[in-house]
């Protein structure tokens, strides 16, 4: 048995149960007696159920520090399930166990907490808790970046402005609820009261971002929602204009976006400006 | 070369008393070792946490994710960041471990066992190489604890370390708690696999608690080291004298302070060795003065 297929073997055990690996694995140990304890000697199965345990034992423990909040909303019991079944579904090909369980969010959309009554606002509002612990996380670990004071705005000629692009902060994310997942993850991370179910509602708008060390987010109404995702999807202030226009109107647009403009220069969001 | 001495494993959980910096345990640590993998990343707090403690201490960079026994190809672009790392951080040495994680694209998030041939030991020897003038250093392989052994082995553990490093000319993280957990787990004495290991290779010694199941021990690091280990890591300065020691904890990580406690045994068991080595060595040194 070459190196190669004694892996390939053993890794399809961990996954997928296949037996193959069992005859390779020593099953001649002598009794072993030490310190006046004497050691059982383990059977084939035993030893590789150990690292079979292992393997998803340490996945589940990644997904609950990842999402706290899914797995209080969840339930420790409905959240090892599901993990479980995530685990197997999923596995991992990153170096570091941090980056695992991107797909969560999606995979919640699929979840009912009763099969027999299946319950959307349930499914879905676990998937955006999901998708904002995630996003939390990504912002926490993104790339530093120094912020412009917007004094080359003010130099540039206004026939120049519609060509302006604009590079964000690496940690700025728009995010979108649709239901009060935000009121599970202030229960279960800052101790707010604990909501009585799932509701659906409008969407509500929230931006997540970290001027270093600290990690913030708050609200945004939708019209600067809108101008945000314009930004962040690397249009031109036209483009930022045409945004804001949808929602106040195209007279009232380019003032808009200009205000919005000013107020992410001030909160630190903008991190290069170049007009062609 | 001489030793780092006595260091722990940084753990997020410590960052704000080692930044402290005036608490009498930090003086008691001589260095620290880091998890590769928790500062691959492109920014924020934990890498800002890191070079500020760096300023203060010397650092060694402990990596999981290698898998250098794989029959996978080596993860050039993880390397990659492995070496922006170590650029950022000017590390004393890189480790890994002597396993493998995975083959075709997976990372099974454990450090499994290999198989001890002799085409396992060329296979990981090359890799070594080829990761040594990657990172343009040479790097540790730590033993790792294991819990099955396969049929095809045609030499010892310790036997298959030995010829890895010197066919790699790469060095040893010798872990005494992996050791002895395997001694227990596969039947063999631990101290025949000290006695086998060039003390010219061992850089760095790990110390750990682990979980003794009654039937088998698991490698845990979530709890003290216990008195076997102790006993077992005497044994291993006696023979590896002046390498770096490192206690490593990983789960249930308890208040700095503990930790260093928990060093200073290592320190204490040290020192009792220095000195019967010298005495054994200059006998005049243990008469009494007249």
């Amino acid at each position: 048995m070459d190196l190669q297929s004694l892996q390939k073997l053993f890794q399809a055990n961990l996954l997928a149960d296949d037996p193959g690996i069992c005859s390779l694995v020593a099953d001649n140990l002598p009794a072993l007696i030490r310190g006046g304890v004497s050691y059982q000697r383990l059977s084939r199965q035993e030893r590789l159920d150990i690292y079979r345990y292992a393997y998803t034992a340490r996945l589940i423990e990644a997904l609950a520090d990842t999402y706290p909040a899914v797995k209080f909303a969840m339930g420790d019991a409905a959240f090892d399930e599901f993990a479980r079944q995530f685990v197997a579904n999923h596995p991992s090909s990153f170096p570091s166990i941090r980056d695992y369980g991107a797909e969560l969010s999606y995979a919640l959309r699929e979840w009912q907490p009763t099969p027999a009554e299946p319950d959307s606002s349930a499914s879905t509002g676990l998937a955006e808790l999901a998708a904002w612990e995630w996003a939390l996380a990504a912002a926490f670990d993104s790339a530093e970046a120094t912020a412009i004071d917007g004094s080359m705005l003010s130099r540039l000629p206004p026939e120049r402005w519609p060509t302006l692009r604009f590079q964000c902060l690496p940690s700025l994310r728009h995010h979108t609820f649709g239901s009060n997942a935000l009121a599970w993850w202030r229960a279960a991370v800052e101790g707010g009261m604990r909501p009585d179910g799932w509701r659906s509602g409008p969407a509500a708008h929230w931006v997540i971002w970290r001027n270093s060390p600290k990690t913030s987010f708050r609200s945004m109404p939708p019209v600067e929602a809108s101008a945000l995702s314009a930004i962040l999807s690397g249009d031109t202030f036209e483009g930022i204009c045409a945004a804001a226009a949808d929602i106040v109107g195209a007279d009232s647009a380019p003032l808009k976006a200009a205000t919005l403009l000013k107020s992410w220069l001030a909160a630190g969001w903008i991190v290069e400006a170049n007009a062609d | 070369m001489r030793s780092l001495g006595f260091g722990l494993g940084l753990r997020p959980a410590h960052y704000a008393d080692v930044l402290a910096g005036s608490g009498a345990e930090n003086h008691r640590i001589d260095w620290f070792e880091i998890l590769t993998e928790n500062y691959l990343v492109a920014g924020g707090p934990p890498l800002q946490h890191l070079s500020r403690i760096r300023a203060d201490y010397p650092m060694a960079m402990h990596g999981v994710s290698l898998s250098i026994g794989s029959t996978a190809p080596l993860n050039f672009d993880y390397l990659k960041a492995v070496r922006r790392l170590a650029a950022r951080i000017e590390p004393e040495w890189i480790s890994d471990h002597l396993c493998w994680t995975g083959v075709d694209g997976r990372n099974l998030h454990d450090l499994l066992p290999l198989p001890y041939t002799d085409e396992a030991v060329q296979h990981v020897a090359g890799r070594v190489r080829r990761v040594q003038d990657f990172l343009g250093t040479r790097i540790l392989l730590e033993n790792v604890s294991s819990y099955l052994g396969y049929t095809v082995s045609g030499m010892s553990e310790w036997e298959f370390l030995v010829r890895v490093a010197e066919a790699a000319d790469c060095l040893i993280l010798l872990d005494v708690n992996n050791i002895f957990v395997s001694s227990v787990n596969h039947g063999f004495d631990p101290l025949t696999y000290l006695a086998a290991v060039p003390v010219q290779r061992v850089r760095q010694m790990h110390i750990a608690g682990h979980q003794d199941n009654g039937s088998h021990i698991i490698d845990t690091h979530d709890a003290p080291v216990v008195e076997p280990v102790w006993a077992l890591y005497r044994a291993a300065v006696r023979r590896f004298a002046d390498v770096a020691i490192m206690i490593e904890r990983d789960d249930n990580i308890p208040p700095l302070a503990e930790l260093v406690a928990e060093l200073d045994i290592a320190r204490r068991i040290a020192d009792e060795v220095g000195r019967e080595t010298s005495a054994a060595a200059d006998p005049a040194s243990t008469e009494p003065v007249a």
